[in-house]
C-alpha cells in the first residue's frame, strides 16, 4: 500500500472565504494512514454518524467554493472581455504593425484554463453539495450490476430491470435511501433536449448533417435504410457499428409516436410500480411485435428513485446506476465519465467470473482507465472498489478471476492498488455485509481525505491557471506600457500641436511682416498704388480740363457775371480756387478703392495664414469673414483667449483712406491754389490773379485757374507717389506687425494658444484627436479589462 | 580745348577763342542755356564797358530764332520744351566777351551737335566722320559743360521711370565723353580744366526765383546719383579738373504743370518723357544761375592766367625752361591767356591803332575787360552752386 495523506481539516486546504469546523469524529490518524479496507470496521452507528458529519462539513465548504466558482466565472468573463478589448486594439486599422504583433497573446489557452477552473469548481461544488454519500455501480453488461442494485435498494425488476439476454436497462437511475418514500421522479426531455442529447450524438456518429428542428421534421427525417447502402457505398463509413447505430436511430424515429407526447420537459413523479416502461428497453418479444415499439425511456433524462433500503446502514446513502460500460450507444463513455465526476464518491466496478470472461481483460482495463480518468484529485484507491459477483459461478472461475486480478491489477499483492470485494450480487444480505458495509466504513474514514484531495487538487490547478493568466496580464501590461511610452498622452500631444500651431502662425506672419516691411522701403514699386494714383490724377485732370466741372464756356460766363458784379476778379477767383482745391481732394479719394483692396488683401493673407494652420476651425470662410469668425471663436472659446481675440479685432479695425491718412500729408501741395502770394521782390502779399473785368479777362482767368489746378493736381499726384507711396505699406506693415506682436510675442501668447487648442481641439485638428481618443479608448479598454481581471485574480492571491 | 586765335568768321582774327565743349542729349536745352547765358550776362555786365554777345551771323540768327520761339510760347502762356527746334546739325555757337577793342575780346566757342549722336544706336552711320570731329573738339576743350534736364531728374515717380532716366539723359554716353575728356585733361596736368554740370529748366525746384518750393538738395542728390560714374571718374582720371555744379533757370517764369512718361518703343529706354510747363504770371523771363556759369568760366580764365604768371616767373629761373617748352608745346594757350589778360595782347593790338585817336579809349576798354573778368572771377557763386 502506498502512503497517503492523512486526514487534514479541510479548512487548512482552503484559502477561500470559508470557515468550517470538522464535526465528524476523526479516526485515529495513525490507524488510517493508508486507504483501503478499514483495519477495524467501525460500528454501523459510527459510520452513520461520521458520514453525516462529513456531509455537514462539506456543506459548510459550499459557500466558499461557490464564491470561488463565481469568482472564476468572473475571471472567465473578464478574460473574455480582455481578449475582446485586445483584439479590438490589435485589429484596428490605425494600430501600428509592431503593436499588432505584440498583441498576439495566448488568450485561447488562458480562457481554456479559466473554463477548466470553472469546470473544476463545479465538480467540486457538486461533490460538496450532495446530501448523500453516493456509491456508483459500474461494469460491463451482464455482470449483475442491476442485480446488485436491486439487492442494495430492495427494488425489483419493475424499477431496475434485469434480464438474461438482451440489455434491459435503458435509463440509469439514482436511487436514494428514504425510509418513508417509494417514488420515482422522472426528469423528462423536451423535444429540444431530446434532439440535443439523444438524436444529435447519433447524427454525429453517422455523419448526418443537420438536426430536426420540430417533431414533424424528425418524424419525416429521411434516414437511409441499412440495406440501401452497399458495403462499398461511399457514404458509408464501412463499419458494422454504423449499421447498428442507424438501426437504433431508425427505431427511435419509428417509435417516436410512442414517446413524442412525453417530451414535455420538467419532472413527473410516478409510483414505483409504473416505472418500468420508462427505464427498460423493450423485451425481445415486444421488439418482435408488429407496429411501433413503445420506447418511452427515450423521453427520460434521468430518474431519481426514493425508497427504503432493506439494509439501511447509512441514512444519507445513494446508489447510482452508471451507464453501462461498453454499451453500444452514442457518447456512452462520455456520459459515464460525466456521471462519475459529479455524482459519486466511490465506484463499485462489478466483475463477474462467468465462463469465457473469468479474467481481467482489455475491456476491463479500459473500463478501469475510464473510471480512473474521472476520479479527479481523489486517490485512485479510494475511488474505485472492484466487486466480484460470486453468484451463479464456479469456484474455479472465481479463483481464476481473483488471481488474475491480483496479478494484473494489483501486481500480485492483494488490494495493493485497488480494493477487491466479493459478494453474491443477488444476495441482499451478502451485498450489505461484504460490500456495502466495508465500503461505507471506508468512506466514513477516508472521505475527509478524499475531499481534501479534491480541494487541494482543484486549488493546485487553479493556482497554475492563475499563474498562466497572471503571465498573460503581465504581457498585456508590458505592451500597454510600451504603447504609453511611444504615444504619450493626449494632453502632451495637444500641447505639442499648440506649440506647432503658434510656430507655424509665427513663421507665416513673420514672412508677411517682412514682405510688408520691404514694401515700405521701395518707393514706386507698388504698381497698383501707382496705377490708383494715376487713375485718380487722370480723373482730376479730366475734371480740370473739361471745364472745372461745369465746362469752360459756362465757367467763363459765370466768371464774367461775377466779376461784373464785383467789379474785380478777386472774389470769384478766390472762391473758385477754394472750390478747385476741395474738388481735387475729392477726386483723389478715388484712391480709396485701392486702399480698400489693400486692406482686404491683407485680411485675405492673414486669414489664409490662419486658415492654413487651423484645420477646419474657420470652415469655408475666407478673408474678412474668416477673421471675424476667428475673432468670434476666440471670444466664445471655452478657455479665454483675450489677447488673441484683441489682435484679430485690431487687425479688423485697420483703415486706409485718402481723406484721413494721405490728404493731411499732401495738403500743402494745394497751397498754390490760393489767391494771395508773397511778392518775391517786395515780400508783400499780392493777388496772384488779377484780370480785367471783360470776356478776355474771364478767358485769362479761366486759363490761370486751370493752370494752377493742373499744377496743384500734378504736385499732389507726385507727392502721393514719391512721398506717400509707402504710406499704405507703412499702415499695413504696422497693422501686421501689431498682429504678430500681440498674437505671437506677447507674454500670454503661448498660454492662449494652448487654450485655443484645448477649446477647439477637434476643429483645429479634425479627426486627429477623435482617432487618438478612440485609440486611447481602445488602449484604456484593454487596461480596464486587464485591471478588472488582475483585481479578480488577486482576490484569491490575497 | 584751349583758347586759340580764331579763324574769325568776319575776319576779326585777333580775338582769343575760348572753346567750351557741350555734352548732352537732344532737346536737353543747350541752346536755351546759351540764350540764358547771353540774357543773364547783360545783367551781370551792366555798368561795365564789357558785353557778351553772339558773334557772327549764324549764332545771331540761331539765338534770335530761339528767342522768338520762346517769347511766343511765353506769350501763349505755356511752354513745352519739345516745341523748340532741336539741333539737327552740328553748330558752333560763337559768343564774344567783347571789350569793344578789335582783337582784344575773348571769343567763346561752344559746339552744339545733335544730342542723338552721343548714342551709337541713334547716331546716323553716315555722320561718323562728323562725330569724330565733334569728339576732337570736345577733347581739346579745357571746359566741358554738361547741360542736364532737371525735370528728367526730378519728375520720375516710379521705379520704371527712374530706370528710364539714364537712357533719356544719355547718361552713359555723356559719361563716356566725360571720361575721354578727363583722360585728355590728364595729359595736361598743369592746365586748369573745368567740368560744369548744369541742370537746366530748374524753375520748379528752387524758391529763389519765384517758385514756391525748394528742392535744390533733392536735385543735387539725384544728379549725383545719376551722374555718379562721371563725377567719380574725375578724381580717378584727372584730379586737377574742377567740378562745378550750377543749376540754371533758363527761362525763369515757367513751372511744370504736369509731366508724362509714356511708353515709346523708339526710345532706348522704351519710355518717352515730356514735361509741360505753365507760364508763371506775369510771364517775365528771369534767368537764374547763368551768371554762375559765367563766373565759373571767368574763374577758369583767371586760373589759367595765374598758371601763366607762375610759368613766367619760372622763366627767370634756370629750371623754368622745361615749363616754357611745355607752354609752347601747348599751342600757346597759356601765353595767350597771359597776354590777353595782362594787356600785352591789347598793347600789340594797340600798336596797330597807335595812330588812332581812339587809342586811349581802347586801352581803357582792354583794361576794363581784364578787370571785369577778374572781378567776375572773384564773385561768390550763387547759393545753388556746388564745387568739388
Amino acid at each position: 500500500m502506498r502512503s497517503q495523506r492523512g486526514h487534514e481539516p479541510l479548512s487548512r486546504l482552503y484559502h477561500w472565504r470559508v470557515s468550517i469546523g470538522t464535526t465528524a469524529p476523526v479516526p485515529d490518524a495513525t490507524a488510517n494512514q493508508q486507504a483501503g479496507p478499514p483495519a477495524s470496521r467501525p460500528e454501523t452507528s459510527d459510520t452513520e454518524a461520521r458520514i453525516a458529519a462529513i456531509l455537514a462539513d462539506r456543506h459548510r465548504l459550499l459557500p466558499g467554493v461557490r464564491a470561488e466558482g463565481a469568482r472564476w466565472q468572473a475571471v472567465d468573463e473578464q478574460l473574455t472581455a480582455l481578449a475582446v478589448a485586445v483584439e479590438a486594439l490589435r485589429t484596428h486599422s490605425t494600430t501600428p504593425a509592431e503593436l499588432r504583433e505584440a498583441l498576439v497573446l495566448p488568450f485561447a489557452q488562458a480562457r481554456e484554463g479559466a473554463g477548466e477552473a470553472v469546470r473544476l469548481l463545479r465538480v467540486l461544488e457538486a461533490r460538496l453539495a450532495r446530501d448523500t454519500v453516493n456509491v456508483g455501480v459500474s461494469g460491463q453488461a451482464r455482470v449483475g450490476k442491476s442485480t446488485l442494485l436491486q439487492s442494495v435498494s430492495g427494488l425489483g425488476d419493475d424499477q431496475i430491470p434485469t434480464g438474461q439476454a438482451l440489455p434491459v436497462t435503458a435509463v440509469r437511475s439514482r436511487i436514494f435511501h428514504a425510509p418513508d418514500l417509494r417514488r420515482a421522479t422522472l426528469r423528462l426531455h423536451s423535444f429540444d433536449t431530446f434532439v440535443t442529447d439523444v438524436v444529435a450524438p447519433y447524427h454525429t456518429e453517422l455523419d448526418i448533417v443537420g438536426l430536426p428542428g420540430t417533431p414533424e421534421e424528425f418524424r419525416h427525417w429521411p434516414y437511409p435504410k441499412p440495406d440501401e447502402i452497399g458495403p462499398d457505398d461511399a457514404s458509408s463509413p464501412g463499419r458494422p457499428s454504423w449499421v447498428t447505430m442507424l438501426n437504433r436511430l431508425r427505431a427511435m424515429q419509428q417509435s417516436f409516436p410512442t414517446y413524442e407526447h412525453d417530451l414535455t420537459g420538467g419532472e413527473r413523479v410516478l409510483p414505483l410500480e409504473e416505472l418500468r416502461p420508462w427505464v427498460a428497453y423493450p423485451t425481445n418479444a415486444e421488439e418482435q411485435r408488429p407496429g411501433a415499439v413503445a420506447r418511452r425511456y427515450l423521453a427520460v433524462r434521468d430518474v431519481r428513485i426514493d425508497c427504503p433500503f432493506p439494509h439501511a446502514q447509512v441514512r444519507h446513502l445513494g446508489i447510482v446506476d452508471l451507464p453501462g460500460l461498453g454499451e453500444f450507444a452514442a457518447r456512452a463513455d462520455e456520459h459515464h465519465v460525466g456521471g462519475l465526476q459529479n455524482e459519486v464518491d466511490v465506484v463499485l466496478l462489478v466483475k463477474r467470473p462467468v465462463e469465457g470472461m473469468a479474467y481481467w481483460g482489455d475491456a476491463d482495463a479500459r473500463a478501469l482507465d475510464l473510471i480512473d480518468s474521472a476520479r479527479g484529485f481523489v486517490d485512485r484507491r479510494d475511488f474505485v472498489v472492484l466487486v466480484l459477483n460470486t453468484g451463479d459461478t464456479s469456484d474455479a472461475l472465481l479463483t481464476a478471476l481473483r488471481d488474475h486480478i491480483r496479478g494484473q491489477v494489483n501486481s500480485g499483492v492483494s488490494d495493493q492498488f485497488f480494493q477487491v470485494l466479493e459478494c453474491d450480487a443477488a444476495d441482499s444480505g451478502d451485498v450489505f455485509a461484504r460490500v456495502l458495509t466495508p465500503v461505507l466504513a471506508h468512506l466514513a474514514v477516508r472521505m475527509p481525505a478524499m475531499d481534501a484531495d479534491a480541494v487541494a487538487g482543484t486549488r493546485g490547478e487553479l493556482r497554475a491557471i492563475t499563474q498562466r493568466i497572471a503571465t498573460l496580464t503581465d504581457d498585456v501590461t508590458r505592451v500597454l506600457t510600451s504603447v504609453a511610452q511611444s504615444s504619450g498622452s493626449v494632453a502632451e500631444d495637444l500641447d505639442l500641436r499648440s506649440r506647432r500651431l503658434r510656430q507655424d502662425l509665427s513663421g507665416a506672419l513673420v514672412g508677411l511682416v517682412g514682405e510688408l516691411r520691404a514694401q515700405t522701403r521701395t518707393v514706386g514699386e507698388d504698381q497698383d498704388y501707382t496705377d490708383a494714383v494715376e487713375r485718380a490724377y487722370a480723373t482730376t485732370r479730366r475734371w480740370i480740363t473739361d471745364g472745372l466741372g461745369i465746362g469752360e464756356q459756362a465757367w467763363r460766363d459765370e466768371a464774367l457775371r461775377a466779376m461784373t458784379v464785383d467789379r474785380n476778379s478777386s472774389r470769384y477767383a478766390g472762391d473758385e480756387l477754394n472750390r478747385v482745391r476741395v474738388e481735387i481732394s475729392s477726386c483723389f479719394e478715388e484712391i480709396d478703392v485701392y486702399f480698400t483692396a489693400r486692406v482686404q488683401a491683407l485680411w485675405d493673407r492673414v486669414a489664409e495664414i490662419i486658415r492654413s494652420s487651423t484645420g477646419a476651425l474657420l470652415g469655408e470662410a475666407v478673408g474678412e469673414e474668416a477673421l471675424r469668425r476667428f475673432a468670434a471663436l476666440l471670444a466664445e472659446a471655452s478657455e479665454a483667449c483675450p489677447r488673441l481675440r484683441r489682435a484679430v479685432e485690431q487687425l479688423l479695425t485697420v483703415r486706409l483712406d485718402y481723406r484721413s491718412q494721405l490728404h493731411p500729408r499732401v495738403r500743402a501741395e494745394l497751397d498754390g491754389l490760393t489767391l494771395q502770394e508773397r511778392d518775391p521782390v517786395t515780400g508783400e502779399q499780392r493777388n496772384r490773379v488779377v484780370v480785367e473785368v471783360s470776356p478776355d479777362g474771364a478767358e485769362q482767368l479761366y486759363a490761370l485757374v486751370v493752370q494752377m489746378a493742373e499744377q496743384a493736381a500734378y504736385l499732389t499726384k507726385k507727392a502721393l507717389l514719391l512721398r506717400e507711396g509707402v504710406t499704405p505699406a507703412l499702415v499695413l506693415h504696422a497693422a501686421a506687425e501689431q498682429l504678430e506682436d500681440t498674437m505671437i510675442r506677447s507674454g500670454e501668447s503661448e498660454r492662449e494658444f494652448k487654450r485655443l487648442a484645448r477649446s477647439y481641439r477637434d476643429e483645429l485638428w479634425p479627426g486627429v484627436f477623435g482617432e487618438i481618443d478612440a485609440a486611447n479608448a481602445r488602449v484604456a479598454a484593454v487596461a480596464r479589462a486587464r485591471d478588472a481581471l488582475v483585481a479578480t485574480i488577486s482576490e484569491e492571491q490575497a | 580745348m584751349s583758347p586759340v586765335p580764331a579763324d574769325s568768321p568776319d575776319g576779326f582774327d585777333q580775338d582769343l577763342v575760348f572753346r567750351v565743349g557741350l555734352v548732352g542729349p537732344s532737346r536737353v536745352g543747350k541752346t536755351s542755356l546759351i540764350t540764358a547765358l547771353l540774357r543773364d550776362s547783360q545783367r551781370l555786365l551792366q555798368g561795365t564797358p564789357v558785353s557778351l554777345r553772339p558773334f557772327g551771323t549764324p549764332t545771331e540768327k540761331r539765338i534770335a530764332q530761339h528767342r522768338r520761339e520762346l517769347d511766343g510760347s511765353l506769350l501763349a502762356g505755356e511752354f513745352t520744351p519739345g516745341a523748340l527746334r532741336g539741333t539737327e546739325e552740328p553748330f558752333r555757337f560763337q559768343l564774344l566777351l567783347d571789350s569793344g577793342v578789335r582783337g582784344a575780346g575773348i571769343r567763346l566757342e561752344l559746339l552744339d551737335y545733335p544730342g542723338g549722336w552721343l548714342d551709337p544706336a541713334t547716331r546716323p552711320h553716315d555722320r561718323d566722320h562728323d562725330w569724330q570731329a565733334c569728339q576732337r573738339f570736345l577733347q581739346q576743350c579745357s571746359v566741358l559743360l554738361v547741360p542736364i534736364d532737371a525735370a528728367v531728374l526730378m519728375e520720375p515717380t516710379s521705379a520704371a521711370q527712374l530706370r528710364a532716366v539714364p537712357s533719356i539723359l544719355t547718361t552713359p554716353e555723356v559719361g563716356e565723353v566725360v571720361r575721354h575728356w578727363l583722360k585728355e585733361r590728364n595729359w595736361r596736368p598743369d592746365e586748369p580744366a573745368l567740368l560744369m554740370l548744369c541742370p537746366v529748366k530748374c524753375e520748379s525746384y528752387f524758391d529763389d526765383n519765384g517758385g514756391r518750393r525748394d528742392e535744390g538738395e533733392e536735385l543735387l542728390s539725384r544728379l549725383r546719383r545719376v551722374y555718379a560714374d562721371a563725377i567719380e571718374a574725375v578724381p580717378a582720371e584727372a584730379p586737377n579738373v574742377r567740378v562745378v555744379y550750377a543749376p540754371v533757370d533758363t527761362i525763369g517764369c515757367v513751372e511744370i504743370l504736369h509731366a508724362e512718361w509714356t511708353p515709346d518703343p523708339r526710345e532706348p529706354s522704351g519710355m518717352a518723357f515730356a514735361a509741360h510747363y505753365g507760364v508763371r504770371w506775369p510771364a517775365r523771363q528771369a534767368v537764374k544761375g547763368a551768371d554762375d556759369v559765367l563766373i565759373a568760366l571767368c574763374r577758369h580764365l583767371v586760373a589759367a592766367q595765374q598758371r601763366v604768371e607762375s610759368d613766367s616767373a619760372d622763366v627767370h629761373r634756370s629750371a623754368a625752361e622745361q615749363a616754357r617748352q611745355y607752354a609752347e608745346r601747348d599751342e600757346g594757350f597759356i601765353r595767350n591767356i597771359w597776354y590777353q589778360l595782362n594787356g600785352e595782347r591789347a598793347r600789340r593790338a594797340h600798336s596797330a591803332l597807335v595812330t588812332s585817336h581812339r587809342a586811349g579809349e581802347a586801352d581803357a576798354r582792354v583794361s576794363a575787360l581784364a578787370d571785369v573778368v577778374a572781378d567776375l572771377a572773384r564773385r561768390d557763386p550763387g547759393g545753388r552752386v556746388r564745387q568739388w
